[in-house]
């Protein structure tokens, strides 16, 4: 019997790099998000996310490594990837002197699939005026209508880069109705970066956190909120700590009290710990994604 | 294809707007103030032919600037305000943007030209007797002030258009290429004082003006389409 076929990637790096003199923005990332994955891309400021979101767009050369996005290769097959791809960068540059109408109008020209019954229910959604100029919308209204625009000709991936930053909660609530609405159905597949965790956990199937150019985990949301825990111990006497435990991600050492972040948790992890030191106490907490993001960010830098 | 058209022309109205002004401002000028006096006086204040062929020529002199200034936003103006971000997620292809910004910024040159030779060589030998001081002015503009003229708006057009395919601002590539003939001047005057050949500069400057608007143009092209960057 053949196997069914595995489903193709829809965003793939390899050693993707970029340098800026000696400054490394991006260190041989090597990413694989498979078809019809929402995507969350997670950072801190200057980690290194737009960089590799600019690379995939292929606005930006990249120093070494590739790039390839549903098959085709970034460098290579430009216009073609542009059909195929919605993107909404974090700031929207849609020429401030056209009226919404003329934004879709001109969209609508250069892309072959545009769906014009999709761009009307999306105009009704959003509430956005076709005779308002773009320098008269707010700019909950611009990002609307940037999504609109990066939607209404069915494309197979969307890139979103920091799409709701900016943003009020009721606006990016909207926001992120549309996404989920529009984009977060069948086999799309979706990558977005954000700093708000609760819309990353709420939107992405898979999430990747990114520090100093460089991947620290790529995992499905539910394996990592549900694998990633808070190990407290408290060690008899001032016992100095010798080895972490494996996975360790971050760890704070006061007096008797140790304190670990552990990523793939396992009850091994706590046999280890009581093998290894004499424990009195040991309690084990989960973490919301935003304390794993910043256990994972503050271990980073601390090792660096 | 005509929505980049659209989207370049939008883009560049103000610059058209101020062409359209330099192009006609000179002609307007003359014939009111010869037309006034016709009426006021029964005479005009310059001889017809003298009026519009010095007009037309103004107004070719003048069309530098506005050829400078299509030639330095050609790329850079919307690399300014970032729009050329958004037009960089749509799926135009660089020689669609090229070809677009060539029709806007050449096709504004050659009507331009075209509208001040039409009264040059059709209008001015029609507009009244030349006396023998316009022919000699006619003929010398002919042979010497077209071609310098043509070469120093192409090469003013060509060198900002080169510095618009990678400069992050129209206004410094513009603003370099306003200084261009004057620089190659300048080199050819120092070329002559080593050669010690006279007339060498004014000579070869056509050509050599020429060449590098042509290079420059060229060059633009290439660069841009080469370009990651938008």
């Amino acid at each position: 019997m053949t196997p069914p076929p595995s489903r193709p990637s829809a965003i793939e790096t390899t050693s993707l790099t970029k340098r800026y003199g000696d400054q490394v923005a991006v260190d041989s990332l090597s990413l694989c998000v498979p078809t019809g994955t929402v995507f969350g891309f997670i950072g801190p400021n200057g980690a290194g996310k737009t960089t590799t979101i600019r690379m995939l767009m292929n606005t930006l050369r990249s120093t070494a490594g590739s790039a390839r996005l549903l098959g085709l290769d970034v460098a290579c097959h430009r216009a073609e990837l542009r059909r195929r791809i919605g993107y909404v960068p974090e700031l929207h540059f849609i020429h401030r002197w056209m009226r919404v109408s003329d934004a879709i109008w001109f969209c609508r020209s250069l892309h072959r699939t545009w769906n014009d019954r999709r761009c009307r229910e999306l105009l009704d959604i959003f509430e956005l005026d076709p005779n308002k100029c773009v320098r008269q919308l707010s700019k909950g209204m611009v990002a609307k209508l940037a999504l609109l625009l990066a939607v209404a000709h069915e494309p197979e991936l969307l890139i979103l880069d920091e799409p709701t930053s900016g943003l009020d909660p009721l606006v990016r609530e909207e926001f992120l109705d549309g996404v989920l609405r529009t984009v977060c159905t069948g086999d799309r597949t979706v990558l977005f970066s954000s700093h708000v965790m609760s819309d990353v956990q709420r939107l992405a199937d898979r999430i990747g956190i990114i520090c100093g150019g460089r991947m620290l985990v790529d995992s499905r949301t539910d394996e990592l909120v549900a694998g990633t825990k808070r190990v407290r111990a408290v060690v008899s006497n001032d016992t100095p700590l010798e080895r972490l435990p494996a996975g360790t991600v971050w760890h704070a050492v006061r007096h008797r009290e140790w304190l670990f972040t552990v990523h793939r948790f396992s009850p091994a992890t706590i046999d280890e710990l009581r093998d290894s030191y004499p424990v009195e106490n040991l309690e084990v907490h989960d973490l919301a994604l935003e304390d794993i993001f910043k256990d994972f960010i503050k271990g980073r830098r601390g090792a660096a | 294809m005509n929505a980049l058209l659209w989207k370049d022309y939008r883009v560049n109205r103000l610059v058209l707007l101020t062409g359209l002004v330099l192009l006609l401002a000179p002609l307007v000028a003359f014939c009111t103030l010869n037309a006034v006096s016709q009426w006021r006086y029964g005479q005009p204040i310059f001889p017809w032919p003298a009026a519009l062929s010095f007009a037309s020529v103004l107004s070719l002199l003048l069309s530098c600037i506005t050829l400078t200034l299509l030639g330095g936003a050609a790329f850079a103006c919307e690399r300014c305000d970032r729009s050329a971000e958004f037009l960089a997620g749509l799926p135009a292809t660089r020689p669609q943007i090229i070809a677009s910004k060539v029709v806007i910024a050449v096709g504004t040159g050659l009507v331009i030209w075209a509208v001040d030779l039409l009264v040059f060589f059709v209008i001015v030998p029609y507009s009244g007797e030349m006396g023998p001081e316009t022919v000699e002015n006619f003929a010398n503009f002919r042979t010497k002030m077209l071609p310098m003229l043509a070469a120093m708006s192409f090469s003013m057009f060509g060198a900002a258009w080169f510095g618009s395919s990678f400069l992050p601002s129209h206004n410094i590539a513009a603003g370099l290429a306003f200084g261009f003939p004057v620089l190659v001047f300048g080199i050819l005057r120092a070329v002559e004082f080593v050669l010690e050949q006279r007339e060498f500069a004014v000579d070869w400057l056509p050509t050599v003006l020429a060449v590098l608007g042509l290079a420059g143009f060229l060059g633009g092209i290439l660069i841009y389409a080469r370009r990651v960057e938008p």
